[in-house]
């Protein structure tokens, strides 16, 4: 992705699901603007300080004791970007050997379980490890491996008794290469295999997870060995203080209903997993926070505040996604500081519709006059506000009225199913500690909306 | 061809298209020529650009994932992005909701088209995908129905209904076995039998055995004033008139069945009988009259919690909306009807809604769509020895290959169906299937081999005063126009020899 100086650029410079880390030049930092949000909080529940240099894990905390966290938004909000941002600033060797799993990239198949997400966890460890060049000592790889050769036995008698064909490993019982490369490859192997079975047919996937769930507590064990093991070599090696597990795409996963069965019943196992996790947290769980709480911390990562309650703008703000735009496109693309402003506006705070809104106001742009004209910035936002209304249901107008009238009257917005089923669809955007709601800007201007909740009134 | 109507959308997908980024396109339309359009269009805007059609139907999440990924670049078109929607495909939908970035990464347009009124589930379903949406799109198009497709309505199913075949027929051998041992003074059983037998032989299509034995039972229980067996004999009377196309008679007994039930505190069989009446209405096209009786009937039955009764006039209900051409809602509708049959196991109701769902389908032009629904249909009333409901699906199966130029099959399908109507006597449903092959030949200006069927169409349809008889007529003339009188009259007498 390069700066667009031209309307043809445009297109590709407002991609609009392409995360961005610090070290990208589109990169901007909104810290402060979130609310009540601060990074800091999510470095301390991560036990880490600021240094001079950067990051440094807080040796003298409670090594015993790892944190799993959830970090709770909306969809657009930039969960994505932030969490490449701490990947990339938390991996150092005073600080964590971070190993991201986008489990939405890198998991093809349907039915995810939480099981999958594990395994897949340890395959993403053992590439890390191979890549770092960690030298694990020969008896843990050793111990490893026999223990999945066992499991995959198991697996395989299960396959046979299904009439199925057995899991191939490539391991003979002769196999005598014991050095730390070709155990950890191995190893490694296994794990591939392993997760290459979860996309097979369902009677095989669930084979596999079977025994790995009938055995949890052992596999936990000998994960969490695993993963204190590779701790004290990551010190020893300066490669990093503990293993930190980023988790991305946990909401994309699954059905809501698998989800929260997951988080809510399976916590118990997700807690025996004692590594250091970050997850992100579907939206629709956020109303489960009390519950979650009991086994591990969560955040929230609001919107971007632009506008307060009583309609003032938060100048730092807008002055910040003026930033945002003006480090993809160059400011004279647009006929003026107007339409930009504009645009940022009728985002409402989410990087992701001010990218939308911009692409949509590019293709009406006239490729004679070379720029964005406020004329074209005005019909991509009555476009995307009407385009935005179809997915309102009719009942859900009267919700609309009724936040209308709380917003005027100053009072605070609370929380039931059908709110959440209105920030899921971005029809609302949650500021702040959750409190201050406000209607997407675009809907404010569809025809359908002013006609069932303005005129109405 | 593209209408002038559709300019400014296709400007706007035009411009999405330009840059070969990826896009997630949801593109609405209400007919499959509409589907057709729009990528010959593509072929010409972007003829340098690869266009892959991927279908959805009756695919695994393995199978979509695996043609998707064949894909590096270009414009994917999805003519049924929709069909993932459905509860059986919910495992793949939301595999592929949590592919969203594996996907998003190529230069990939995915064009999804889906029928307008989804785009309320598009959100829920694809959440993920949605958030990215580049561009949404509508397009509606009129279209004339050429070919008489037919809905079926419904009536409340006995516990007969769902017996299969074998199962009527043995059950029809068992009460003429009880019948002929019963003593003669004991007419209460007499009528009870008479009226049970002339149920099976309704329900197996013999309207003349059927009318002979409910006329049998009418009477003996006005004989000893009977009157909820009278009440419910003359709603089955009126069934059988109805089906077989007297809907003059049909109306005599319903509204005779409906004065007598004022009497009884028995709301089901009054639901009942408002929504036969609403049914005549319907099929002398008074739509207002017809979706008044269902609506009470309607009404009474979720008052009272009677299923049967709301199932029936949902479906019929739908049937109004399909007459005003409002598919989508028909189709809500007979969604709705479906799902009570479902709980309640009333197979062959839902064999009937399920061919209403096809015909909605088939009538916008998802030719697809309506085969799978129509084929469920079948299969069902096969199961149940169904002819009449068989029939009438086989016709409409006919249209859809129609549709497709395949004549041959089409042919097949009319045939098979005209035999059936001939056979349990359905003289509407004879008119139908003869003016539709009629159509058929017609269309491929076989017009000395489309006279004869329209010619006999049309004479069933004057006999029965049925409004259709107008539209073979238009058909008649034609193609005296293209004969000439001579010949014309000359095939005319052939037939009539």
């Amino acid at each position: 992705m390069k700066k667009a100086f031209s309307l043809e650029e445009i297109d590709a410079a407002v991609n609009k699901f392409m995360p961005v880390t610090p070290s990208h030049p589109f990169y901007v930092n909104f810290d402060n603007l979130r609310g009540d949000f601060q990074e800091r909080e999510v470095m301390r529940m991560l036990h880490v300080h600021t240094v001079e240099e950067g990051y440094q894990f807080n040796e003298a905390y409670d090594r015993a004791n790892k944190t799993l966290l959830f970090l709770a938004g909306m969809r657009g909000s930039g969960k994505t970007s932030e969490l490449a941002k701490y990947a990339q600033i938390l991996h150092a060797p005073d600080c964590y050997f971070v190993i991201t799993c986008n489990i939405d990239e890198e998991l093809d198949m349907d039915n995810v379980q939480y099981m999958d997400i594990v395994i897949y966890q340890l395959e993403k460890l053992l590439t890390k490890v191979k890549e770092a060049g960690l030298k694990l000592d020969d008896s843990i790889l050793e111990s490893m491996t026999e223990w999945f050769k066992v499991r995959v036995k198991e697996i395989n008698r299960s396959l046979k008794a299904k009439g199925g064909l057995a899991i191939e490993t490539g391991i003979g019982e002769e196999d005598q290469a014991f050095s730390v490369k070709g155990l950890l490859g191995k190893l490694l192997g296994i794990t591939l295999k392993l997760k290459g079975e979860l996309s097979g047919s369902y009677d095989r996937a669930e084979s596999v997870r079977e025994t790995f769930r009938r055995r949890f507590s052992d596999f936990s064990q000998k994960f969490n060995a695993f993963i204190e093991q590779t701790n004290d070599q990551l010190r020893r090696e300066k490669k990093g203080k503990e293993v930190l597990f980023i988790i991305d795409g946990l909401e994309k996963t699954m059905s809501a209903e698998t989800r929260r069965k997951i988080i809510m019943e399976e916590s118990n196992r997700i807690r025996q997993i004692k590594v250091n996790t970050l997850f992100t947290l579907p939206i629709e769980l956020m109303k489960e926070e009390p519950r979650i709480r009991n086994f591990a911390e969560i955040i929230t990562f609001p919107t971007v505040k632009i506008c307060e309650r009583d309609g003032t703008e938060v100048d730092a703000a807008m002055k910040k996604f003026e930033e945002f735009v003006d480090q993809r496109i160059d400011y004279l693309l647009f006929d003026s500081i107007k339409t930009i402003r504009l645009a940022i506006q009728y985002s409402g705070g989410s990087p992701r519709q001010l990218l939308s809104i911009i692409e949509k106001a590019n293709w009406q742009a006239d490729s004679g006059i070379g720029k964005i004209t406020c004329e074209n910035m005005e019909r991509a936002i009555e476009k995307e506000g009407n385009a935005l209304a179809r997915y309102i249901e009719p009942q859900e107008f009267e919700i609309l009225k009724e936040i209308k009238s709380d917003l005027e009257s100053g009072a605070p917005i609370g929380f039931d199913v059908a709110i959440q089923t209105l920030l899921e669809k971005n029809i609302l955007f949650e500021y702040n500690d959750g409190t201050y709601k406000r209607v997407n800007p675009l809907l404010e201007r569809s025809k359908l909306y002013q006609h069932k909740v303005l005129n109405a009134s | 061809m593209i209408e002038p109507a559709f300019h400014d959308e296709l400007a706007l997908l035009k411009g999405a298209l330009k840059q070969e980024n990826f896009r997630f396109i949801l593109i609405g339309h209400n007919h499959r020529s509409i589907y057709l359009d729009i990528k010959n269009w593509l072929s010409e805007q972007f003829p340098d650009r690869h266009l892959a059609e991927v279908i959805f139907r009756d695919k695994s999440y393995r199978q979509i994932s695996d043609e998707l990924s064949t894909i590096e670049k270009g414009i994917i078109l999805i003519p049924d992005f929709d069909a993932l929607f459905r509860e059986e495909n919910t495992a793949a939908l939301v595999a592929l909701n949590q592919r969203r970035d594996h996907f998003a990464k190529k230069p990939l347009a995915f064009l999804c088209f889906i029928q307008p009124s989804n785009f309320l589930k598009v959100p829920q379903k694809i959440p993920d995908w949605w958030s990215l949406r580049s561009l949404e799109l509508e397009f509606e198009r009129e279209v004339a129905s050429e070919g008489f497709l037919e809905l079926i309505p419904i009536n409340e199913s006995s516990s007969f209904t769902d017996l299969p075949l074998v199962g009527k027929e043995t059950e029809l051998m068992r009460l003429l076995d009880q019948l002929a041992v019963a003593d003669p003074n004991n007419k209460v059983l007499l009528g009870n039998l008479n009226a049970r037998i002339g149920q099976l032989y309704f329900y197996l299509g013999m309207y003349a055995d059927a009318l002979m034995y409910l006329e049998a039972g009418l009477n003996i229980s006005k004989e000893l004033k009977n009157q909820e067996e009278e009440i419910s004999i003359l709603n089955a009377l009126g069934q059988v008139y109805y089906m077989g196309g007297d809907l003059n008679k049909a109306k005599y007994y319903f509204e005779n069945s409906l004065y007598l039930s004022d009497n009884l505190n028995n709301p089901q069989i009054k639901i009942s009988i408002l929504n036969n009446i609403g049914l005549v209405f319907w099929k002398k096209y008074e739509y207002e009259k017809a979706r008044d009786f269902f609506e009470q009937s309607l009404k009474s039955s979720q008052k009272t919690n009677y299923l049967q009764g709301e199932n029936s006039a949902l479906n019929n209900i739908g049937l109004i909306y399909e007459a005003e051409r409002k598919y989508d809602k028909a189709r809500k509708y007979f969604e709705k009807s479906l799902n009570i049959q479902r709980v309640i196991g009333d197979r062959l109701n839902e064999a009937a809604t399920l061919n209403n769902i096809g015909e909605t389908y088939l009538a916008q032009g998802h030719n697809d769509e309506a085969i799978y629904f129509f084929e469920k249909s079948f299969e069902i009333s096969q199961e149940l020895g169904d002819a009449r409901g068989g029939g009438i699906t086989l016709n409409n199966i006919s249209q859809v290959y129609k549709n497709k130029r395949d004549y041959k099959l089409a042919l097949n399908y009319l045939n098979k169906s005209l035999a059936i109507s001939q056979k349990i006597n359905d003289k509407l449903g004879e008119a139908v299937v003869l003016h539709n092959i009629g159509y058929l030949y017609f269309t491929q200006e076989l017009y000395e081999e489309a006279l004869p069927f329209f010619a006999l169409a049309f004479k069933i349809g004057i006999q029965l005063s049925s409004p259709k008889a107008k539209i073979t007529e238009k058909y008649l003339n034609a193609i005296l126009s293209s004969l000439g009188e001579a010949r014309y009259q000359e095939i005319i007498s052939q037939i009539e020899e």
